[in-house]
């Protein structure tokens, strides 16, 4: 199979400045076909303008990127064809109604017939549940109901790639969990590229994960590898009673890189970080139970969660600066 | 069943991508709406409502003696000692200001108010050229502006002065000075979508054309050669005893110059090319 019937997005240096500010710095990203990508960062990462540039409402200043193969400064119309976009603070024409919002975006992409184009218009007003507000202007819609509206409008063509730029930041938790299975059931027909800041969204829907700080890509991989940790593996122990030295017998195996001894309430907790998975799995909790004073309440594989990890990159990234 | 049928997609291409449907939404901003009526209705009070007052209110003012001492009377005088043609010559120095000072506040909050809103982000994340953007705006208000301000209006004074001078006017003459009328709104309106195009707040959007369309003596006065390369001659007597292009035209008077009409268009195909040059270069 060609590439580019995989790959939906790439970029190779992609880079914009205004004026002094290098708001994004030589982007390499990769977004394959019907995957939900998430897009992390602090605010001012540069998120929204990677999203600026794919869509071509800005310019790269240095860098390349292509959306299906094609070209984003050189064939930006043909791309927006196939792609349906909600902004992270989409606005709309006031005066009009979802439903005729709906039919103006719709006909960007469809000529007819208008009975079709009716009919789809009412499924997507009935997939986003505002059917019973489709025939109000939008000038009295709360913020749910503009985004709710806002995702509408970006799938009402059935878009090739999903770009939603916070989907779910001015949701209550109800909305936020609509937009999550939303774009659930969304992937089996289309690629998923969103921003976000909500670490636990991206946790529960994506399964790859870009983290850009400051302008620049810091991490990008399948959801598992981040949350496996980028220090190797690690093992997770509670231990009851005088453990230093199993500490001592465990830290000088070749397989274990450090052991790392913290208290916790009355008890002693070691985070292991192994070189062999599989010759942990085979000794640690065995020799630490053949100390015969000493007895384990938790083990496990240390699994992270995205906060951590993304916390961890960004801080380490922050210092390193 | 209309489910059944598949949805067509659109096939338009290049800068004419998106432009059927942003046509669409600009007219309907027009004509589904009431604005038509109330652009329609501002118009009829200050233009026809002015030569109605001229025609049919105002008393006969008797011959004035020639202003310019040889006891001989000017052309210009002597067409304007008839009523009829001095509602007529009213009219149109009216329809050359008051609906280009109209075309001006739409003009202006046609590309501003989409870039300060953001909807022109939103918009032109569609299948939509940023060119189709742009023209659906001048066509959009131009033939708004075209058909309430100039040709109805056109229509009810044509009928007025006719019926004041006793004989109906000739109708391709009149016609002409209507399209030189609206020649003169262009200039203002493509100017008005250009500087939107340029700059991001209202204040020279507005202030420029507003400038040019009332400080025109200041600028003859500097440069009156600028009367020959500027529209203000269309409407306005930009030179002593010369009847405005429009007027003559109507009056069936040798035209004091055409080099206006040829500037004017020059003039909004420039504006129209610079406004296209910079809005396709712009960033949201």
């Amino acid at each position: 199979m060609d590439k580019s019937d995989t790959v939906v997005i790439s970029t190779q240096g992609l880079s914009k400045s205004y004026k002094n500010i290098h708001a994004l710095k030589a982007l390499d990203l990769e977004v394959h076909k019907n995957s939900i990508f998430g897009f992390l960062g602090p605010n001012g990462a540069g998120k929204t303008t990677t999203i600026k540039l794919l869509l071509g409402l800005a310019r790269p200043t240095a860098g390349a990127g292509r959306v299906f193969g094609m070209d984003i400064a050189r064939d930006s119309t043909e791309i927006r064809k196939r792609i349906g976009y909600l902004a992270q603070d989409p606005r709309y024409y006031e005066h009009m109604t979802a439903r005729e919002t709906l039919r103006f975006t719709a006909r960007f992409f469809y000529s007819g017939p208008p009975a079709r184009i009716e009919a789809r218009i009412a499924e997507t007003l009935e997939l986003v549940g505002l059917s019973d507000k489709a025939d109000r202007p939008i000038k009295g819609f709360s913020g749910g109901e503009r985004q709710r509206l806002g995702i509408a409008q970006a799938q009402v063509n059935y878009p090739d790639l999903l770009i939603l730029d916070e989907p779910a930041a001015s949701l209550d938790p109800q909305g936020r969990r609509d937009v999550l299975e939303v774009m659930e059931r969304l992937r089996k027909y289309t690629t998923i590229f969103y921003s976000t800041h909500i670490l636990d969204d991206v946790q529960r829907v994506s399964d790859t994960v870009a983290i850009l700080n400051r302008g620049e890509l810091i991490a990008q991989a399948p959801i598992g590898q981040l949350l496996a940790g980028s220090g190797g593996t690690v093992y997770h122990m509670v231990i009851k009673g005088e453990a230093e030295a199993a500490r001592a017998r465990v830290a000088s195996q070749p397989w274990v890189s450090a052991v790392n001894v913290a208290p916790r309430d009355g008890q002693t907790e070691w985070q292991v970080s192994v070189t062999d998975a599989d010759a942990a799995e085979e000794h640690l909790l065995r020799w630490v139970l053949s100390e015969g004073n000493l007895r384990v309440t938790e083990f496990g594989r240390k699994k992270y969660e995205l906060e951590e990890v993304f916390l961890s990159m960004v801080g380490e990234d922050n210092h390193g600066r | 069943m209309a489910a059944e049928v598949p949805l067509q997609p659109v096939h338009e291409r290049g800068w004419r991508m998106g432009l059927a449907n942003m046509l669409s939404k600009e007219n309907g901003a027009w004509w589904r709406t009431r604005f038509w009526i109330v652009q329609s209705v501002i118009w009829l009070f200050i233009l026809n409502g002015i030569v109605a007052t001229l025609l049919w209110a105002a008393p006969e003012q008797p011959a004035s003696p020639s202003g310019n001492g040889t006891g001989e009377t000017s052309v210009v005088e002597r067409l304007m000692a008839e009523k009829p043609n001095t509602g007529l010559f009213i009219f149109l120095l009216m329809s050359g200001i008051a609906p280009v000072v109209g075309a001006i506040i739409i003009g202006q909050d046609a590309l501003i108010a989409e870039k300060q809103s953001g909807t022109a982000a939103w918009v032109l994340s569609k299948p939509v050229s940023r060119t189709a953007f742009v023209l659906s705006k001048l066509v959009g208000h131009g033939l708004g502006l075209l058909v309430t301000a100039v040709l109805l209006q056109g229509l009810i004074a044509y009928l007025q002065v006719s019926a004041a001078a006793g004989r109906a006017l000739l109708p391709l003459p009149f016609l002409a000075a209507l399209g030189v009328v609206f020649l003169n709104l262009l200039f203002y309106l493509t100017l008005t979508l250009m500087l939107g195009a340029l700059f991001d707040n209202r204040g020279p959007v507005i202030g420029i054309p507003l400038a040019l369309l009332f400080g025109y003596q200041l600028f003859l006065g500097v440069a009156p050669w600028l009367a020959e390369i500027m529209p203000w001659a269309l409407v306005v007597n930009a030179q002593p005893d010369s009847l405005p292009i429009s007027v003559a035209l109507a009056l069936e008077q040798p035209l004091p110059s055409i080099t206006p009409v040829i500037g004017a268009l020059l003039w909004s195909a420039l504006f129209v090319a610079v406004a296209l040059w910079r809005f396709n270069r712009e960033e949201f």
